[in-house]
């Protein structure tokens, strides 16, 4: 047991952070979101975008994605990593991945709760979409904007459905494990990226005559803040590792675990950055909107904490009988 | 990053869990008493006999010199055998690591390990307790002894005790964190008084210890004159370590007593999903302690961010027994399950025990975030 990272992952988490940086957007983010090319070649050029694909190009492991969503999801770029790198791996297990296709939106059903076609997650200059119907991996095209809640996410409608292949039961679960880790790693992201900027500005800000940061009610809140991050972090780091490392369905365990706590969690933290902010916290150019909103979009897809503790709970003591 | 067991971690774990299934004691620790003095002495020998007390003490003390992960391992095996806590030395000991010279780490390591020598922390007084530093027991200096006069609280297992790692005042001109300084005080000198609180539960683990002109060699003084604060607090990030003080096996064993519950019976569908949550706040505290005791790995304390692992093991304790409470029902509020409702009482001990939540918030906000110091 060993729970550090590597020299060359925190080399890869500080890369994409500074990519992350370099593509954060104003607040607020011009709607809609578009492709920032310069981000996206960064991110080429870095060989993140092909970070999991097999052979000499690629060969990183999920916990090295998950560091890279972390970073992007902190800066809240609006890069489409995360829905590219989930549509990849579909199509990498069915023999049809191409490079030049990227990058691409990923699909999910209608509810945004479960794996499906309906609607295209990450659109932003997405050429394509890929998704999961029961084991079929189907592609299509990306239709109308559905109108994201997350300013820095496209979401849009699928038209031209194929279907390319079919999944085994195992790489089903793997993917879902995958994708529940990598959207935990990006609520990881969201709410450690709130809080510092919350933090910083309590910091600053005099109320009384003195930083409002040294008021004990704002630092107790603040630092519940910081136990539900660092708590978040360690369960993500283990989720991601669980994809390559466990059986297929303790992997998916690892994720709803994961993805039950950062779920909740990020809401929390989100909510209590605005109240740290007070009203500036409140008005549309403060981006404590902006991470509240990708923490709800990424809290609904693929289930919120009450659906991953449904799934633990029939896990965990057999189906409700 | 690996939460696989190397192979020496494999092998070790796996010698544990046979030797736990042949000497674990079956039966609960009993509330108070001699009989608890009795139960903890037994299950202390036999685990220090064997070799599995301060595995990642120092060899020359009589530890096993492991990595700090190694006490991880032992809280899930302890905690899935439903075994007793492993007796929490560790933050004492550790503050005799740091802070003692090489012959006083030789003369009171060993015994703190093997628990022939009982020891208890003599830090809470009535008047200072999230405000430790106010300590007022006073120890002063006469010719080659301290005379020790004042009052100790909350003093877990002092009314056994053979020996106390006292918190004194020996220069009251200094200021309030300058003048303390910590001393081996011997628990059967005359002059030492200990009387049991009955707690809200009914055990009397914790006492009140009355200190009346006690005689104290300066040899006992442990570490520099004036360090007593830094030697304070570097014990009690120790004692807030959820596996350096044996609760993580605590809630394995009362998390897996819950879902053996719950299969058992037809819980409906609230019922199953706050033992999820359970499920999940016992796997996430898990999992941060192994990041924590990984962060160990050269020796250095677990430092502010300690308060971190502290506020969520409460948090992952009052939800365990929350849940315990609710999915026992009428027994847990009736005398046939007496154990659930003083457990649960029991639980509300982890906010304030070791620092209390709002003191931990408040390291937390300046030390880890770096929040302005406040009032």
């Amino acid at each position: 047991v060993d729970v550090r990272l590597s020299d060359e992952q925190i080399q890869l988490a500080d890369l994409a952070r500074r990519i992350g940086a370099a593509s954060a957007p104003a607040s607020p983010p011009p709607q809609p979101p578009g492709l920032d090319g310069a981000g996206w070649a960064a991110l080429e050029d870095a060989g993140l975008t092909t970070l999991l694909a097999p052979g000499p190009a690629g060969g990183g492991t999920a916990l090295d994605a998950a560091l890279v969503v972390e970073q992007l999801a902190r800066a809240l770029a609006p890069l489409p990593y995360l829905g590219t790198v989930l549509a990849d791996r579909l199509l990498t297990a069915v023999g049809s991945a191409r490079a030049d296709d990227l990058p691409m939106a990923v699909g999910f059903d209608g509810s945004l709760s479960a794996p499906g076609t309906e609607v295209a997650w990450d659109a932003t200059g997405a050429r394509g979409v890929v998704g999961l119907e029961r084991r079929g991996v189907i592609t299509g095209a990306v239709g109308e904007t559905l109108g994201s809640a997350d300013l820095t996410r496209e979401v849009s409608a699928v038209v031209n459905r194929r279907q390319v292949g079919e999944l085994g039961d195992d790489d089903r679960s793997r993917w879902l494990a995958l994708a529940l880790a990598l959207l935990s790693a990006d609520l990881l992201g969201v709410m450690e990226g709130a809080l510092e900027t919350a933090v910083g500005h309590a910091r600053e800000r005099k109320q009384f005559g003195r930083p409002v940061g040294s008021f004990q009610a704002v630092q107790h809140l603040c630092a519940d803040q910081l136990v539900r991050v660092e708590a978040a972090r360690s369960v993500v780091w283990h989720a991601a590792w669980a994809v390559d490392e466990l059986d297929p369905s303790d992997a998916v365990l690892a994720g709803r675990v994961a993805k039950a706590w950062t779920a909740r969690a990020a809401i929390d933290v989100c909510e209590a950055a605005i109240q740290v902010w007070g009203g500036l916290g409140l008005t549309w150019e403060c981006a404590a909107h902006v991470y509240l909103r990708r923490a709800h979009l990424d809290r609904r897809t693929l289930g919120d904490e009450r659906s991953q503790l449904a799934s633990i709970a029939d896990a965990r003591l057999g189906a409700h009988r | 990053v690996n939460y696989r067991d190397a192979p020496q971690e494999a092998a070790f774990r796996h010698q544990l869990r046979a030797w736990l299934a042949a000497n674990a004691p079956a039966d609960p620790v009993p509330r108070g008493g001699p009989e608890r003095a009795a139960l903890w002495r037994d299950w202390h020998e036999a685990l220090y006999r064997d070799g599995w007390m301060g595995l990642s003490w120092p060899t020359a003390y009589g530890g096993r010199g492991l990595p700090a992960v190694y006490e991880a391992i032992l809280n899930d095996e302890v905690g899935a055998a439903g075994a007793p806590p492993v007796p929490h030395v560790g933050f004492l000991g550790r503050a005799m690591l740091r802070f003692g010279s090489e012959a006083q780490r030789r003369e009171h390591l060993p015994g703190l390990l093997s628990g022939e020598v009982v020891w208890c922390q003599g830090f809470s007084e009535p008047d200072a307790g999230s405000d430790l530093a106010s300590v007022r027991t006073r120890a002063r200096l006469e010719g080659d002894r301290f005379v020790v006069d004042g009052q100790k609280v909350w003093t877990s297992d002092a009314a056994w005790a053979d020996r106390c790692l006292l918190l004194a005042r020996t220069d009251p001109d200094a200021p309030k964190h300058e003048g303390l300084s910590a001393l081996v005080v011997d628990m059967h000198a005359s002059g030492v008084v200990v009387r049991p609180i009955v707690q809200a539960n009914g055990d009397t683990e914790f006492n009140e210890v009355f200190f009346d002109q006690v005689p104290v060699p300066v040899s006992n003084l442990i570490g520099e004159r004036g360090e007593g604060w830094a030697l304070a607090m570097a014990t009690v990030s120790y004692e807030r370590g959820p596996a350096d003080v044996g609760f993580s096996s605590r809630y394995t064993r009362l998390l897996r007593e819950l879902e053996d519950e719950g299969r058992a019976a037809s819980l409906d569908e609230p019922s199953r999903l706050a033992l999820a949550e359970a499920f999940v706040a016992t796997e996430v505290l898990r999992l941060h302690v192994l990041r924590s005791l990984s962060r160990r790995d050269d020796g250095s304390d677990p430092g502010a961010e300690g308060s971190i692992d502290k506020l969520l093991a409460t948090h992952t304790e009052q939800l365990l027994h929350h849940v315990a409470m609710d999915q026992r029902g009428a027994s847990a509020l009736t005398r046939s399950r007496p154990d659930v409702l003083e457990d649960y009482l029991y639980s509300r001990a982890a906010s304030i025990a070791g620092g209390t939540s709002q003191i931990q918030r408040t390291i937390v906000a300046e030390r880890v975030l770096g929040l302005p110091r406040g009032r």
